[in-house]
């Protein structure tokens, strides 16, 4: 489904750096656009409800009421008490993982060892973003993976493959509630998913129509 | 914090601890003894919740779990990994041969699917209670028993029972563990209410 937002001028408008992360919050009916700039980019996003930051996004949550693991335009992504936090209104690539979470310093460490260490990850990013907010590192929900080529096969296998996004390809998603969202631009240099290497990111946010 | 139970005794004689349907133990699993679950009536499922022993705070990551092991189906060989990405649990017996994470599909509201669904997070509340950790922050368990269906379109099918009577499933502790093990009879919708998990934990070095 195409986009909406055609000559619309946005509220926030924000560049991610390659590798960094940015909370923001958002109204009640307004819209994310995620824009993979130079393409092949995957971000990982959560979500909380600004109002009771306990209330947030569930990827497995939202895996069971959708009955299945691959989302798109659509489908929502809901909170632990399967209420609707955001959802889907536009999606140029349809490909994202909602699975396996983000990547961590511990993730890093088991995949790759020392190769893995002293590297930024996407974990390090909803931390630091969520310092302000009180939010512990324990208590970092799971994400949705924008962009994040991993398919399961009919046996249950995962393997990597690089995001199919081209530069600026986006998606979209409707704030359902008041929401602090955090998006976090994949680190990862060291699996094929941003083609070795990871590029920035760019945010607009349109108040609800 | 709620005292959890071990199940073997300075004479390593094995004690067996029995779930009834809808009831859970907690149960504490020290390093190396490998804690064994039996379906004792066929076609059941359980819920295993394991948590960093004396540190709630890390706990079993299915997320992390199935991006490190690569697969959403689990049998002998895979970890079980936490929330900060620590060895939990090795598979080290499973008369199964596969067990999925996906999440069982809740159909649309007022199913019974939906319904069981909603009973299912209940009964995983009280566990939570038991754990003294909020609802929110206890993770997707470890579905001991289930296996879904996979379309190539990301559909997942109804949830079923892969055991037969009497299999057992072994998982090594690889640090000293807190585990909840819940006889979640809404984990299948429609299955009955009256059969039994058990568990028992074998002593260090003690094989399956």
């Amino acid at each position: 489904m195409e986009t909406t937002l055609v000559d619309r001028a946005p509220l926030q408008d924000f560049v991610i750096p390659a590798r960094h992360g940015r909370a923001f919050e958002v109204e009640q009916g307004s819209t994310i656009k995620f824009i993979d700039v130079d393409g092949q980019q995957c971000a990982d996003i959560i979500a909380f409800n600004r109002d009771n930051l306990k209330e947030r996004m569930s990827p497995f949550r939202s895996v069971s009421l959708a009955g299945k693991i691959y989302f798109t335009t659509g489908d929502q992504l809901v909170s632990d008490d399967l209420e609707p936090l955001l959802t889907i209104t536009s999606d140029a690539v349809g490909t994202h993982d909602i699975l396996c979470g983000s990547c961590s310093p511990g993730m890093n460490r088991t995949r790759n060892g020392g190769l893995g260490a002293g590297k930024r990850t996407c974990h390090v990013n909803f931390v630091e973003q969520l310092r302000q907010y009180n939010v512990a590192p324990e208590d970092i929900p799971y994400s949705l993976n924008i962009f994040m080529n991993y398919p399961i096969g009919p046996t249950g296998q995962m393997e990597y493959a690089t995001c199919k996004s081209q530069p600026g390809d986006a998606i979209e998603f409707r704030a359902e509630k008041d929401l602090v969202v955090v998006v976090s631009n994949c680190p990862q240099e060291l699996t094929p998913l941003n083609g070795f290497n990871p590029t920035s990111s760019r945010i607009q946010v349109f108040g609800a129509q | 914090m709620h005292t959890f139970e071990s199940l073997t005794s300075e004479t390593e004689q094995e004690t067996v601890t029995t779930i009834p349907s809808g009831g859970y133990a907690l149960l504490r699993v020290a390093f190396g003894e490998t804690l064994v679950l039996t379906d004792e009536d066929g076609g059941q499922a359980a819920q295993i919740i394991p948590v960093v022993a004396g540190d709630h705070r890390d706990r079993f990551s299915s997320a992390n779990t199935m991006a490190i092991n690569k697969t959403a189906f689990f049998t002998n060989g895979h970890i079980f990994y936490s929330y900060f990405c620590q060895e939990m649990m090795t598979i080290v017996g499973d008369d199964t041969g596969s067990h999925s994470l996906l999440p069982s599909p809740l159909g649309s509201e007022g199913s019974p699917s939906y319904t069981a669904g909603q009973h299912s997070q209940g009964l995983l509340a009280e566990v939570a209670a038991s754990l003294e950790t909020e609802p929110q922050l206890m993770p997707f368990p470890f579905q001991a028993f289930v296996q879904h269906d996979l379309s190539a379109d990301g559909k997942v099918s109804a949830p079923k029972s892969g055991s037969a009577k009497g299999h057992t499933l072994a998982l090594r502790a690889d640090m000293d563990l807190d585990v909840a093990i819940v006889n979640n009879p809404f984990l299948l919708a429609g299955s009955p209410d009256d059969r039994i998990i058990s568990a028992r934990i074998l002593p260090t070095n003690r094989e399956v």
